[in-house]
């Protein structure tokens, strides 16, 4: 049971306190309820590279991190398709700073030109470090693009091309920050050595004072039921032909994301899975396979990935795929089976929380979900899915006419 | 409202105590010995069994990481599926990684379970027979899994430095190919984990929550292994380097150059570590370093830039790394060296020192958070022969080292004629 409270502020901040006396460190964590599918798909990249900006220095303080530094702190950030999140660690006693330092750029970024000249390269460069310099490294690029028609996931956080962020301007910093970087629109989560009182005085004296604005209201389009199956081929220099094949799935609040979660487990979590069993081991078609899904807020995708062993044909190794599920929707996991991922799921969720960051940045994400008492209370939606519940989730995704398959082959 | 120009006052985080919590350590029956750090809020548990079974006692290149793959892959009574079932039904994960000197095998699962597996890790540690079929299958894609790695200019970077560094028969500096993987034999294995793992030299270490008879529990599965033959590292000649600078191309349409520029360092008991870790922090070692605000912060030329030491047992290296755009690759790499240069030449201010010891002490108080962490410490120092005195002198080191200290230790370590320097695009 992890303890938390909760309060807000008048200008719509909302706050979570989770008080652990055992450390002596204190969490300061912000997230931000904007991500990628809230940009313009003309100017995308930017929720991530908005990120950067964020530690190019607020209205009133030059620098972020030498001060939090001096405070014996360190702090990061992450962006994804639905949310921007930032969160730094110091000793408790010097929790105020974190709280000066978050508060001002919440208040106003210094919008500095130097910062976004240089962040755009140090984007270009973490986008080709990750997505151009590696083989495969543009599959999800096109895997996206093919299975979302309308809504924004059909891009990747980091953007579609290199162009959209190399021509951001400072007005387009600007509009982002005060569109989106409202009190309203995010939360505010506390941990470890602190007080509640010590918190609320905390946030009413650093956060309180900062404007309402105007909240932001998501209007996204929604994907249209996919109709039929959708193909992809693409030859690049690469070592060995790859498959990626991906469906629509629940989205992160839909009563079917718990079973599509097991799902994804007894299809590949671990070597006694079906697929490493069925694909790698005994038919020695594959020599890498894994099934997940993306868990995010809208729907989602469920996704199977793996690299044929060479000589192995593409379509034969799909062909052996699409057997698996076959069977996954016919054969219902026995009662061990959905044991063994249920169980998977208790220990992953403990061992999550032994982290003091971890718990902070649960609590956060829950929060925006809808409730972040969600973080003691989902193990037993987890623990309630039945052997019906799998194979019914099985059949209402791995639909042919729900698919999307791009084979990656390897230049001869 | 809060005057915000002016910054909240701070308590120095260099006036923290820093201490190390407490380690027990029992024998079993066999001395093989158990150290273990009880404590935390979560019902979990992490054990883990180092061996000294790493590359550096391999006569073949890839036995020693096949071994720490396959031992978990079939034993005399159970199959791979029936091991890796039984792991995953109770929801625990069991890793071996392979590294230089020693392979660690950890368990990490729900306290509840821990009787239920304890008794198959000791079957792991006793009866594995390496079958035809999976041997080939780990030989099969552990070739396909290098092809791949083989395309990235990183990894093949870290490979090529070592090489470099320590010459390609090191233990440290040797590299397997796909030709190695070829060639791997089942005897070489079998005779192998003969040697280091059933005849081996073990340590346990468990942090975590567990029940009273836990102590009972590890003696009755582990307390009757015929082991404990002490391994001695074998002698390991390093030779002067044949290149020291190096272009490797494996990408003729590569966008970005992976960077590399290394030394061989003194080990980890050289009085000069210690120094050593703070001025490297200043350098390269955290977010506000000398190597990331001007390459990154300042001209962009790159997403991530590193210094670091690194902890081998025999021989370690002090090294820069970066991913760079391609075309700025020449101009980042001088910029690594005039940052070298200006340490050698100036001493760091006080106000940048100050800085460092306050993020430091910061660091070292959140590294032990939870008996994980603080078992983490614990195992770094015993695996190398030393206590919590290392501990202490780490700490004192950060909140005492002198502008001048660090000076006299850039003048001896950082001259840009003792790095070797690789690009690999």
């Amino acid at each position: 049971m992890i303890e938390f409270s909760r309060f807000s502020l008048a200008n719509g901040l909302r706050v979570i306190v989770h008080e652990d006396h055992t450390t002596p460190m204190a969490v300061v964590n912000v997230l931000y309820d904007v991500g990628a599918r809230d940009e313009n798909p003309e100017k995308t990249g930017f929720a991530h590279m908005f990120e950067h900006l964020m530690f190019g220095g607020s209205i009133n303080i030059p620098v972020y991190d030498s001060p939090l530094q001096m405070a014996g702190g360190e702090n990061n950030a992450y962006t994804t398709s639905d949310l921007t999140d930032y969160y730094c660690r110091l000793p408790a006693e010097n929790l105020e700073t974190a709280f000066w330092l978050e508060s001002d750029r919440m208040l106003s970024l210094a919008f500095s030109r130097k910062s976004l000249n240089v962040q755009k390269k140090v984007v270009s460069e973490e986008f080709k470090e990750n997505f151009i310099n590696q083989p495969y490294g543009d599959a999800w690029h096109k895997l996206r693009a093919l299975a979302y028609r309308v809504h924004p996931y059909q891009w990747m956080t980091i953007g579609k091309d290199l162009s959209h962020i190399e021509s951001a301007r400072l007005q387009d910093v600007k509009d982002f920050f005060f569109e989106h970087y409202t009190p309203a629109n995010a939360i505010l989560t506390v941990a470890g050595n602190v007080s509640l009182d010590q918190v609320k005085s905390l946030a009413e004296k650093w956060f309180g004072e900062i404007p309402v604005r105007k909240k932001y209201e998501r209007h996204l389009p929604e994907e249209p039921v996919q109709t039929e199956a959708r193909f992809l081929e693409v030859t690049a220099d690469v070592p060995l032909d790859a498959i990626y094949k991906c469906w629509h799935g629940f989205s992160r609040t839909d009563a079917g994301f718990y079973s599509m979660d097991l799902l994804t487990d007894i299809l590949s979590g671990g070597n006694s899975s079906r697929l490493y069993q069925s694909l790698v081991k005994d038919k020695k078609l594959f020599s890498s396979i894994s099934c997940y899904h993306t868990g995010s807020i809208d729907p989602g995708m469920v996704v199977i990935e793996g690299k044929l062993v060479r000589g192995v044909k593409i379509e034969d190794g799909d062909a052996a795929i699409q057997e698996e599920l076959e069977k996954m929707k016919n054969n219902p996991p026995d009662s061990p089976e959905l044991q063994k991922v249920k169980n998977g799921t208790e220990s992953s969720l403990a061992f999550e929380d032994v982290s003091l960051m971890n718990r902070a940045l649960s609590l956060a994400n829950y929060e925006l979900l809808g409730d972040a008492n969600y973080i003691n209370t989902e193990w037993d939606l987890y623990n309630a899915v039945t052997t019906d519940d799998i194979v019914s989730t099985a059949k209402k995704i791995f639909r042919k006419e729900n698919s999307s398959t791009l084979y990656y082959r390897k230049k001869n | 409202m809060p005057d915000r120009k002016k910054a909240p006052a701070l308590k120095q985080p260099n006036a923290y105590e820093v201490r190390l919590p407490a380690c027990e350590k029992i024998e079993l029956k066999n001395q093989v010995p158990l150290f273990y750090v009880k404590g935390g809020a979560e019902p979990v548990v992490q054990i883990e069994w180092v061996l000294r079974a790493g590359n550096i006692f391999e006569t073949n290149k890839g036995v020693a990481a096949a071994v720490a793959a396959l031992f978990k892959r079939g034993t005399g009574k159970k199959s791979a599926f029936e091991i890796s079932r039984q792991f995953e039904f109770f929801g625990a994960s069991f890793q071996a990684a392979c590294q230089a000197e020693y392979v660690v095998l950890s368990l990490e699962t729900l306290s509840k379970y821990i009787g239920e597996l304890l008794p198959l890790v000791r079957e792991l540690l006793t009866d594995a027979i390496f079958p035809d079929d999976e041997f080939e299958l780990y030989r099969q894609n552990s070739i396909q899994h290098l092809q791949v790695y083989l395309k990235k200019s990183d990894f093949v970077a870290d490979r090529e430095m070592g090489t470099m560094l320590f010459g390609r028969n090191n233990p440290y500096g040797k590299k397997t190919a796909i030709a190695d993987l070829d060639k791997l034999s089942l005897t070489d294995i079998k005779n192998f984990y003969e040697k280091n793992y059933l005849d081996g030299d073990l340590k346990i270490f468990a942090s975590g929550q567990w029940d009273k008879d836990f102590v009972e529990l590890m003696e009755h599965n582990f307390g009757d292994l015929n082991i404990g033959n002490k391994k001695v590292l074998p002698d390991v000649e390093t030779q002067e380097p044949e290149i020291r600078k190096n272009d490797l191309v494996i990408d003729s349409n590569g966008v970005q150059a992976s960077i590399r520029i290394a030394r061989i360092f003194p080990d980890k008991k050289h009085p000069d570590f210690q120094k050593a870790l703070v001025l490297n922090t200043i350098f390269g070692g955290y977010f506000g370093s000398r190597l990331q605000s001007n390459i990154r912060e300042d001209k962009g030329y790159t997403y991530g830039i590193y210094s670091y030491l690194q902890f081998n047992l025999k021989y370690t290296l002090w090294g820069i790394s970066t991913e760079s755009g391609k075309e700025v690759a020449d101009a980042a790499i001088s910029e690594v060296y005039k940052e070298m240069v200006r340490l050698t030449k100036e001493e760091v201010p006080e106000e940048e020192l100050q800085l460092v010891r306050n993020y430091s002490i910061g660091r070292q108080l959140n590294g032990l958070d939870g008996p994980f962490r603080i078992m983490d410490w614990w195992r770094m120092l015993i695996m190398n022969d030393l206590d919590e005195k290392y501990f202490e002198e780490r700490i004192r080191t950060i909140k005492t080292v002198t502008p001048g200290e660090l000076l006299e230790i850039a003048k001896k370590y950082l001259k840009p004629e003792d790095f070797l320097e690789l690009k690999v695009v």
